[in-house]
């Protein structure tokens, strides 16, 4: 054990008043000699929600229940100083929601590693831990809350032959994580919030772990994601893409255009699109692949949007969360990897969306890369 | 890799007399991924409703719960979708038969509870046909689009009861080469006769146990001259959190309105007469009654930002409604003003609801064949039936298959779809004359401090271990699906009118007759249907 190393680095642009939205703040993560770890890069910090200038107190403020703190990170780019950049997710936060829904029951909520991104089973409970600590869970905050997660990036998602990936800063050379903080009212939301809302994120800091480079090195593969944002605005859509990876599943997310960074709304919020009735999934205009027929029953739609993300058997999907318009998604698990740099999905809608209630649709295309 | 689908060899002609569904699964198709495919059988439910006493709108979606009911109470515990299937056969063309499992919705509803812990259940929510209530109580269907948020109308639609293969047969988790087995037959029998709609509970506004349907003080009547208006706002809550009754509806869990939905409103004021105390009822003239316990239609919710520095919170519910409310009592001025507004409000369900089955098909998961491995090894069930006289102490043999590897009995009476017998007090099994444990296993006894004797779930763990199935789940229940109002709880505890209860025990599988002793007693003299299923692990050498 004395070879395995926890590490910490703090921000390049360290600012000891904190990091409050629109903020960029950049990692250096340095380990010559060493390996670094699969999936042990965790973000931590301390959070403090205002109300104006003061500290809320017993305010209906919201943070997304399912995604805790990885709501305050709006952008992250990994970039290896051997390699480049190897990933640039825009819309992190609302990635981790969506994954968080197809494969999370309530109940897992209530587990440690998700207790301390602040990540709740309810969204009272969030609104109440977010707050910071207080005297016998009542009263005025007495200290900001901590927070600590792992962040949705390539680095945590390593996998190899050997079952214990590693990467060797031989090969990488120095990590720069850069992340941008998202806007208040993304999130923020909440029958009190209002313009004077905002977060402050104090103690920002990376942690790693590594173990001495032994001089191997075995191929290592990742899981990135590349996403798309575009609108619909009819009863029939029709979403193409062309991607520059090559994908194991593409999943999708949907917001009613006013809603993004409204005080009411909650800005990751997966929100159902009305009455969808019919869903196809075409490659290069062929029906023959995949799912062969319509897909018409919402059931299935959610069914088939599990299945793009994870088959844990877990999620927090239900008719009432579609009423609620709280947790909704499509997508499809190709099965396989697919080459979408030289091939077109479409994905074609018929849904209750009009001109009057235009939608943003998010997709998230997960693919692999290999080092 | 491709997902493909087929109709059901009845077409279009199912129904609660027309219950049985066949499948030909073609041989062309090569590899067949058991374990994703899954069969479907749509239904439908049309509500029939009064028109709102206060107009003539039409009513759109109602509040609508199912029980896939053996003629269940409202309040029986949650049944999985695979209780649809009563019966299940698969046949290979080449192979004959594979499996024939009589009574598979009660094998399949146990095996599935106790291999699924609750988030399992909740992770099924959007396809299941009972649903559990949300964190705030409320269900949903999956016979309703319901919009909840927004002006775009809450509709009825077909949806499927979504039955995975690997829920329903004991090679459902198999990938098979159909170019080795030859075409595949399913064949069903449903209980589509047992399939009953249920609307849901009409709600009292006065019964604070029925959560957030409730009295509520905060309706936002501005003070003023009475008028026609077409919304109501809900969930005010104060700035600064004082205590209050007003604390209600502060994130979308918790409403419980959607559009089309038929509500009743009752709503009175205190008038705004400088001589009355706050909270006296209104005395004026004309009564006090502003909208006696009317229905409404609901025509769209939003949520609204409210300016101002008014100690109100800036953000609420704004639901509209398809016609103005109207004062049914009109008050002459100068009183005619009115300063605090009390509201209760309550759901309103289908005075009748009807179930129709359109029809079934199957979606297979088309594959590459696997590596052959010179034939296939799966566990299946096999069913001896028998019903116990009206007796205090009850004791059988039964013979049972020489290949059998465990064995669970299930109590299968009307009263008890999913297995549970309160009356058994304990039990001793005895395998070839061997006793399974050296003294009873108390059951049932709760005065007694023994719900179940911690041995009946070391030998359940074991013998589910012998199905290579996992022990998840100790509650001995299930969600509550209840349409009680005054039952509020998610999980009801364990008793024994909600336990589920089966006398489990691996077997030695020796290949020779298999004598299995079942002895249990009850409270009282009581008959009791047995359904004894027998794992039996079968292999077909190609």
């Amino acid at each position: 054990m004395s070879n395995y190393t926890y590490s910490e680095t703090i921000p390049d642009n360290f600012n000891p008043n904190g990091y409050t939205s629109f903020d960029n703040v950049d990692f250096m993560l340095s380990f010559p000699n060493r390996k670094l770890i699969n999936s042990s890069i965790r973000i931590c910090g301390t959070v403090v929600l205002k109300q104006g200038a003061a500290v809320v107190a017993d305010e209906f403020i919201f943070i997304d229940q399912d995604i805790g703190s990885n709501a305050f990170f709006s952008d992250i780019t990994t970039s290896l100083s051997n390699v480049g950049m190897i990933e640039s997710i825009s819309e992190y936060p609302r990635l981790v929601k969506t994954r968080r829904i197809a494969s999370k029951s309530y109940t897992d909520y209530l587990k440690a590693d998700k207790l301390v991104e602040l990540s709740s089973p309810t969204s009272m409970m969030s609104s109440s831990v977010a707050k910071g600590y207080t005297m016998n869970g009542v009263g005025p905050s007495i200290g900001p809350m901590d927070f600590s997660f792992k962040p949705l990036i390539s680095l945590n998602r390593m996998a190899s032959a050997s079952r214990a990936p590693t990467m060797s800063f031989r090969k990488s050379g120095a990590v720069r994580i850069s992340v941008r903080l998202a806007r208040n009212l993304a999130v923020l939301f909440g029958p009190s919030v209002d313009a004077t809302s905002s977060y402050t994120l104090t103690d920002l800091k990376v942690t790693y772990a590594t173990v001495p480079d032994d001089g191997t090195d075995e191929p290592i593969t990742m899981e990135n994601v590349t996403s798309i944002k575009t609108t619909i605005q009819s009863t029939s859509a029709n979403i193409a893409a062309q991607v520059p990876a090559i994908c194991r599943s593409m999943t999708c997310s949907a917001l009613v255009q006013d809603h993004e960074f409204s005080p009411v709304y909650n800005n990751v919020g997966c929100e159902n699109v009305p009455d969808m009735s019919r869903l196809q999934f075409l490659f290069n205009d062929s029906t023959n692949k995949l799912v062969t027929y319509q897909i018409n029953s919402q059931s299935e739609i959610l069914s088939r949007f599990v299945e793009s993300v994870d088959r844990s058997g877990h999620s927090s999907l239900s008719p009432w969360h579609q009423c609620r318009s709280t947790n909704f998604g499509f997508g499809l698990d190709f099965g396989q990897f697919i080459d979408l740099r030289n091939q077109t999905i479409q994905v074609q809608l018929t849904t209750g969306v009009t001109s009057t209630a235009p939608m943003i649709v998010f997709l998230y295309f997960n693919g692999i890369i290999q080092m | 890799m491709s997902f493909l689908k087929f109709q059901s060899q009845q077409g279009t002609s199912l129904s609660s007399d027309n219950d049985l569904i066949d499948f030909e699964i073609p041989s062309y198709l090569g590899g067949v991924d058991l374990e994703q495919s899954y069969l479907n059988v749509i239904c439908e439910v049309s509500a029939v409703s009064a028109a709102p006493a206060a107009g003539a709108e039409p009513v759109g979606a109602e509040t609508v719960v199912y029980d896939v009911a053996s003629n269940i109470t409202f309040d029986e515990n949650l049944l999985y979708n695979t209780s649809l299937i009563r019966n299940v056969s698969l046949t290979s063309q080449n192979y004959g038969q594979l499996e024939s499992i009589r009574r598979c919705d009660v094998i399949n509803n146990v095996l599935k509870h106790y291999g699924s812990d609750y988030g399992d259940i909740l992770g099924g929510g959007y396809q299941n046909v009972v649903q559990t209530p949300s964190v705030a109580y409320h269900k949903g269907s999956i016979f309703r689009n319901l919009v909840g948020d927004g002006g775009v109308s809450s509709s009825n639609t077909r949806a499927p009861i979504s039955i995975p293969l690997k829920n329903l047969l004991g090679m459902g988790n198999m990938t098979v080469d159909l170019s080795k087995l030859g075409s595949l037959r399913l064949h069903c029998q449903a209980n589509l006769n047992t399939l009953i709609p249920f609307g849901a509970r009409e709600t009292n506004a006065d019964d604070q146990a029925d959560q957030r349907w409730r009295n509520d003080y905060t309706s936002t009547f501005q003070s003023g001259p009475i008028q026609a208006y077409n919304y109501l706002d809900f969930g005010y809550v104060n700035r600064n959190n004082a205590p209050s009754t007003r604390l209600i509806y502060p994130t979308p869990d918790d409403i419980p309105f959607w559009n089309n939905q038929r509500i009743k409103l009752d709503i009175s004021h205190i008038f705004n007469d400088p001589g009355a105390p706050a909270a006296t009822p209104p005395t004026a003239p004309g009564g006090g009654v502003f909208v006696p316990n009317t229905e409404y239609i609901i025509a769209s919710i939003e949520r609204v930002a409210r300016a101002g520095a008014q100690a109100l919170s800036p953000g609420t519910y704004r639901v509209y409604f398809t016609q103005d409310i109207y004062e049914t009592t009109f008050i002459p001025a100068p009183v005619n003003e009115y300063s605090g507004t009390q509201m209760k409000v309550s759901s309103v369900a289908p005075e009748s609801l009807t179930l129709s089955v359109v029809q079934a098909e199957i979606v297979v998961k088309k594959t590459a064949p696997p590596p052959s491995a010179g034939g296939i090894s799966y566990i299946t069930f096999k069913t001896l039936q028998d019903t116990t006289p009206s007796t205090e102490n009850f004791s059988s043999v039964y013979s049972l298959d020489p290949q059998a590897i465990s064995q669970l009995t299930c109590f299968t009476s009307v009263s008890a779809p999913f297995t549970r017998s309160e009356a058994v007090l304990n039990y001793r099994l005895r395998v070839n004359g061997d006793d399974v444990t050296n003294r009873t296993v108390p059951v049932n006894q709760v005065g007694a401090g023994v719900f179940r004797s911690p041995i009946h779930y070391g030998i359940l763990d074991k013998t589910l271990q012998r199905m290579d199935r996992e022990l998840k789940n100790l509650l001995e229940c299930t969600p509550d699906v209840t349409n009680n109002t005054s039952q509020r709880d998610l999980l009801k505890g364990p008793s024994e009118t909600h336990g589920v209860l089966v006398l489990p025990c691996p077997l030695p599988a020796l290949g020779g007759p298999q004598l299995l002793e079942i002895n249990f007693q009850n409270d009282k003299a009581a008959a009791h249907n047995l359904a004894i299923y027998q794992a039996i692990r079968r292999e077909i050498r190609y």
